[in-house]
């Protein structure tokens, strides 16, 4: 065992830095110049170590050492308890993912289903009173869905719709004249004798 | 070993549950009533226009008899409680003899309450209602043969899919296309509201070339076209719009179907189709 730690720190030693290696050699240089004063000249930087820490470095190294046999040992005498903790952990891997996967797929589709647009309404008609939207999303009631009237006639009302869908409306002006939708070439028989628009979003 | 067996039915079990949550609509929103085809909410400031207690809407598509016989009786509750129905007082045996095996042959009862009020509405008639019904149900009732034994459409976007293909007949869709239309949407899984938004498309394009009754035959490939094709069904209505600029500038219809199959057969967008159409 010691010789293997004293492999490591060899191999600690061949992996040093340029500077540290530098260092060492002028320390040697100067040792063998005159050796009376290389007796008493400080310990460069790489070579100062402290007792205690280089213990403390080799009593870690060590019980490492042993954990790592233990557990190759281990593994020796019972392969399906290693069998089956290495499996816990692959599983728990695969859960893990599966959620994540899900989860995103679960949020992409509940956004996507209740994405609305705001879609806006708008018919120009100077001489009306009023002018409400009668539409299959408020079930041909107009209550609640009158235009407001803008300075130049403009008629307007913002509603927000789901996406992915069509829809079938009409304007109702003064509360009796169901007409379609005259910027709109979407204009559908409705079977009753009359018409209306159509908007897909 | 009994420890890797909890874990590996904890994993299973976890998965189920998820896979579980899943399949529930998670996107399920509550209907407004049966006349409800949904999508609607309510703009800022409006009062609350919305009459009558509804219970939520329980049948699908299928020809489940149970569920549909429930639906014959939610669709008679509601016409006996509603305005709607309270208008119809004088017709209201023959439009239950009319709905009634429409609803147990599959059809949703949300699209004759959906009818019903939009008729109201505007005023119609009651004779000119029933007389539109019929044509509907009978519509709706070979609907429901081509989707029976189905899981598709799922309930809540039924209503949207029968109002679609109901729309379509009307405006000169056949038959065969909208067949065509709704199956590929079965088969590929698509959103029901998306079969009946090309079907209303492809309608309202019908309508921009159509001649007193007549509408040519080359314009029944173009629900089968628009569903095909890569556009978003917030651009469907635009083709109508396309449809009308061909029309005006002189463009026939077999020029104009043309165009379609040249740019939006082929993965094309609706540039690609003005393109082709105006140069």
């Amino acid at each position: 065992m010691k010789r293997s730690m004293r492999s490591r720190q060899t191999g600690t030693l061949s992996t040093t830095s340029v500077p540290a290696i530098h260092a060492a050699r002028e320390f040697i240089i100067a040792r063998d110049s005159d050796k009376t004063e290389s007796n008493h000249a400080p310990v460069p930087q790489p070579f100062r170590r402290d007792a205690r820490s280089t213990q403390a470095s080799a009593d870690a190294i060590m019980a490492r050492v042993r954990q790592v046999a233990a557990e190759a040992e281990s593994r020796a005498l019972h392969p399906a308890r290693h069998h089956a903790a290495s499996l816990r952990v692959a599983m728990f891997a695969v859960a893990a993912v599966l959620v994540a996967a899900l989860s995103s797929i679960a949020t992409i589709g509940i956004l996507g289903a209740s994405a609305t647009v705001e879609v806006r309404f708008v018919l120009s008609a100077p001489e009306a009173s009023s002018v409400m939207l009668a539409a299959d999303f408020n079930q041909w009631t107009t209550d609640g869905y009158a235009l407001k009237r803008g300075p130049d006639g403009h008629w307007e009302i913002t509603v927000p719709l789901q996406k992915g869908k069509s829809y079938a409306y009409n304007f109702v002006i003064d509360g009796e004249r169901w007409i379609v939708d005259p910027s709109s070439a979407s204009r559908l028989d409705d079977g009753f004798g009359g018409s209306s628009s159509s908007i897909s979003l | 070993m009994a420890r890797h067996v909890s874990i590996h039915r904890a994993v299973l079990l976890l998965g189920a549950a998820m896979l579980m949550a899943l399949s529930m609509p998670a996107f399920a929103q509550p209907s407004s009533g049966p006349g409800s085809v949904g999508g609607g909410e309510r703009p800022a400031g409006s009062g609350s226009g919305d009459k009558g207690t509804y219970s939520e809407p329980s049948v699908r598509a299928g020809t489940d008899s149970a569920t549909a016989g429930g639906g014959a009786h939610e669709f008679e509750v509601w016409l006996a409680s509603s305005r709607e129905g309270q208008r119809l007082v004088s017709v209201r045996e023959r439009l239950l003899a009319i709905a009634t095996p429409a609803i147990q042959a599959g059809v949703p009862h949300q699209a004759f309450a959906a009818r019903i009020r939009e008729a109201v509405a505007k005023g119609v008639a009651a004779d000119i209602i029933v007389q539109a019904l019929e044509v509907d149900a009978n519509r709706w009732i070979w609907l429901a043969g081509i989707l029976k034994g189905a899981d598709w459409p799922p309930a809540r976007s039924a209503p949207d899919l029968f109002l679609g293909a109901a729309s379509a007949l009307r405006n000169g869709i056949t038959q065969g296309t909208v067949g065509d239309v709704v199956l590929y949407a079965r088969s590929s899984g698509a959103p029901a509201e998306k079969a009946g938004a090309a079907l209303t498309a492809a309608a309202a394009v019908s309508t921009v070339y159509r001649v007193g009754d007549s509408v040519p035959d080359v314009l029944g490939s173009a629900a089968v076209l628009i569903i095909h094709s890569r556009l978003k069904v917030g651009q469907y209505a635009s083709i109508a719009d396309l449809a009308s600029r061909a029309r005006s500038a002189g463009i026939n219809a077999e020029r104009f179907i043309a165009a379609m199959e040249e740019s939006l057969g082929r993965g094309g967008t609706l540039a690609d189709m003005e393109r082709s159409l105006f140069g």
